[in-house]
């Protein structure tokens, strides 16, 4: 029991310092300051901002939120491990009671739970926005209905489905960017590794080529309304889309949590090697 | 000299600049691969020897006049007789359905150019009848000045439009892994406090960083200009001859009398100077933070806002593409900017108020230059302000 909450206690550690680190409240109070102009300023929002769905809350969700998102984890996540690695943390753990399995667990749960709790805050922000600006959510009418998508929800159903889509990639990307510092003590190389991987990610996404790759794109989910749509064989109907998207997200992140929680394996290893040696 | 040789091995040795290189580069050839298709690759080079036909026909008064007459709306077999003998013998060696999109192309070639030449005039009459004001004298200068407009078939605009936004961001990319560390670097390993005790201090590796860091950016944008053309070259063939600006989709009526060849020499040349200033502006940051993590962040989102400036406040001709407001204006002179040139030079751009008229790349050159300077002048003041405090 006592052990339990030890563990609690890590991972209420490190979500707080992760929820109050000042990038996520810059980077916070920017999306809310452009969520505002969005619903409150009619000029920016007619010149600026294309509305998809007829829907200004999917149009803010759908698509300014992940870019936030994406920001958020990229420069907070980034450090992780990869600071503590720097400053000598790492070689501390072991010395503690906790240990370092524990440590690095706690770590990827506290991040798991930062990337829940910002998509949930970026909904909130958006939901309070359109409350305050008395913008219509149409709850009870189909999502999309205009373009005949192949799986038929309500807005109130989309925004659940999108909420859950969201918050799905921004756990693999949080993951993924977990993984890269977990394996290195350079801070630049998670930052900028990942900063790649979502630009290709972007590029693929963008121009629609290689078509195999921009089905399994993250983007996909991060702008979750193209799943409501037919895609392509062998990837369509939508529904199968959606079935291999998620399949192949959900290995990847088990075998990414996987790797990172055994990164210090080889120097454990070596070290135990070094030990069997003395004794010789 | 050593030292700028050690300052330039420093940068150059680290590993991870060049994997994260050499997998942008891969995947920047794989996303090209698919950007043209065969068939109009194959369309193109088969109407290559009747280039100079396809546009005699379109400056043809009676052909012209004849199209003009139609409103545009003819068929193959209306225009065929009217066409140069050289164009059938071309076309004849090929059967069947390739026979007949041969000659809608060719058809489509000579209208598209008939319509263009049309609307030039149109402009130029309009712009005539309009007020004295400096922007509309800026135009018709433009306009009366331009070279022939010629038909599309040269690849241009395939070879342009690859140095728009994909690859000024793969070249800035690799910059800041390589830059953002250089002096950030030095501060975390109590370096900058150990040189102190030196008899030269840091003066010369102050300069000897600033410009092995210029190199290593100048390579840089060389190596993937180099490489983005031999991809160019293998995807989409190389041009058969230069070409005027306004005969590509591109620069659909844009105000400018480059030619083809001329803005990709500039984009190039664009590119590395681009590459320079932004690799100073790196060095400006990275002499400011303690972290290369920070510095990269920052020098990204400095290079972010200038691209999507710049390709978000984008518009057509109809939309007045050319003319630079203040809304446009801090895109147009961002470092991404110089080191496209597509937007603000091809473009023609133009920044004028009730007195005067400039052109947009004269300012982007400008603010660009003083950002260079700035830059300089931080770096040294907050390398040796640390020096004063250490």
């Amino acid at each position: 029991m006592k052990r339990r909450s030890n563990f609690a206690n890590l991972v209420t550690v490190e979500l707080r310092a992760l929820l109050l680190d000042k990038w996520t409240l810059m980077l916070m109070a920017a999306y809310t300051l452009f969520t505002s102009a969005i619903f409150f300023n009619e000029s920016f929002r007619n010149s600026r901002v294309q509305l998809i769905g007829h829907n200004l809350f999917i149009t803010v969700t759908n698509h300014y939120l992940p870019l936030f998102l994406i920001l958020m984890v990229l420069v907070v996540i980034s450090p992780v491990f990869a600071a503590d690695k720097k400053d000598g943390v790492v070689d501390l753990v072991d010395t503690c009671r906790n240990g370092k399995v524990r440590w690095r667990l706690s770590k990827v749960a506290a991040a798991l739970l930062y990337g829940i709790a910002i998509v949930l805050v970026g909904f909130l922000i958006a939901f309070l926005m359109s409350v305050l600006s008395r913008t219509p959510l149409n709850p009870d009418s189909i999502a999309f209905e205009t373009n005949k998508p192949a799986l038929m929800l309500t807005n109130a159903q989309f925004f659940v489905f999108s909420f859950f889509m969201i918050v799905f990639c921004t756990c693999f990307l949080v993951l993924f960017t977990l993984f890269i510092s977990s394996r290195t003590s350079d801070l630049l190389i998670p930052l900028a590794g990942i900063a790649m991987f979502v630009g290709i990610e972007f590029a693929i996404f963008s121009f629609g080529r290689p078509y195999f790759l921009w089905n399994l794109n993250i983007f996909r989910l991060f702008v979750p309304w193209y799943l409501l749509f037919d895609s392509l064989p062998p990837f369509g109907p939508a529904i199968r889309t959606l079935i291999i998207i998620l399949s192949v997200l959900i290995i990847f992140s088990v075998v990414l949590t996987f790797l990172t929680l055994h990164a210090d394996r080889k120097l454990v290893k070596v070290t135990n090697v070094k030990k069997e040696e003395s004794k010789i | 000299m050593t030292i700028f040789r050690m300052e330039f091995h420093k940068i150059v040795s680290k590993k991870y600049v060049w994997i994260f290189a050499i997998v942008i580069a891969t995947f920047y050839a794989i996303t090209l691969s698919g950007s043209s298709s065969s068939s109009s690759r194959f369309y193109r080079k088969a109407l290559q020897p009747v280039f100079d036909e396809v546009n005699a026909a379109a400056y043809d008064p009676a052909i012209s006049s004849y199209i003009v007459e139609k409103q545009f709306n003819v068929t193959v077999e209306e225009i065929k007789p009217l066409l140069s003998p050289e164009i059938e013998k071309t076309i004849e060696s090929y059967k069947g359905q390739t026979y007949q999109r041969m000659w809608e192309k060719v058809k489509d070639y000579v209208v598209n150019l008939v319509i263009r030449i049309d609307e030039r005039k149109a402009t130029i009459a309009k712009l005539e009848a309009s007020p004295n004001t400096p922007l509309n004298r800026y135009l018709l200068n433009k306009y009366t000045n331009m070279p022939k407009i010629q038909a599309n078939m040269t690849k241009w605009d395939s070879w342009i439009d690859t140095n728009k936004s994909v690859l000024p961001i793969v070249i800035a990319f690799v910059i800041l892994l390589g830059t953002s560390g250089v002096f950030s670097d030095e501060y975390t390993s109590k370096m900058h406090g150990i040189l102190l005790t030196c008899k030269k201090g840091r003066k010369e590796v102050f300069w000897a960083k600033l410009s092995a860091s210029a190199l290593f950016s100048a390579i840089c944008a060389l190596i993937f200009q180099l490489l983005n053309a031999i991809i160019a070259a293998l995807y989409y063939g190389v041009p058969f001859t230069n070409t005027p600006l306004n005969s590509l989709t591109l620069f659909y009526q844009m105000p400018t009398t480059l030619s083809a060849m001329e803005l990709y020499i500039l984009e190039i040349l664009g590119s590395v100077v681009g590459a320079v200033v932004l690799s100073f502006v790196t060095l400006c940051i990275s002499s400011i933070c303690h972290s290369n993590f920070l510095s990269f962040f920052i020098s990204g989102i400095y290079f972010a806002i200038g691209f999507i400036l710049s390709n978000a406040l984008e518009a057509n001709f109809e939309q007045g593409g050319y003319i630079s407001r203040l809304l446009t204006l801090p895109g147009d002179v961002s470092t991404f900017s110089l080191m496209s040139l597509v937007n603000v030079l091809g473009n023609g751009k133009v920044f004028a108020t009730a007195n005067f008229a400039i052109p947009t790349v004269l300012l982007t050159i400008v603010v660009q230059a003083v950002v260079f300077v700035i830059a300089i002048a931080l770096t040294f003041y907050f390398y040796n302000r640390r020096e004063v405090i250490a």
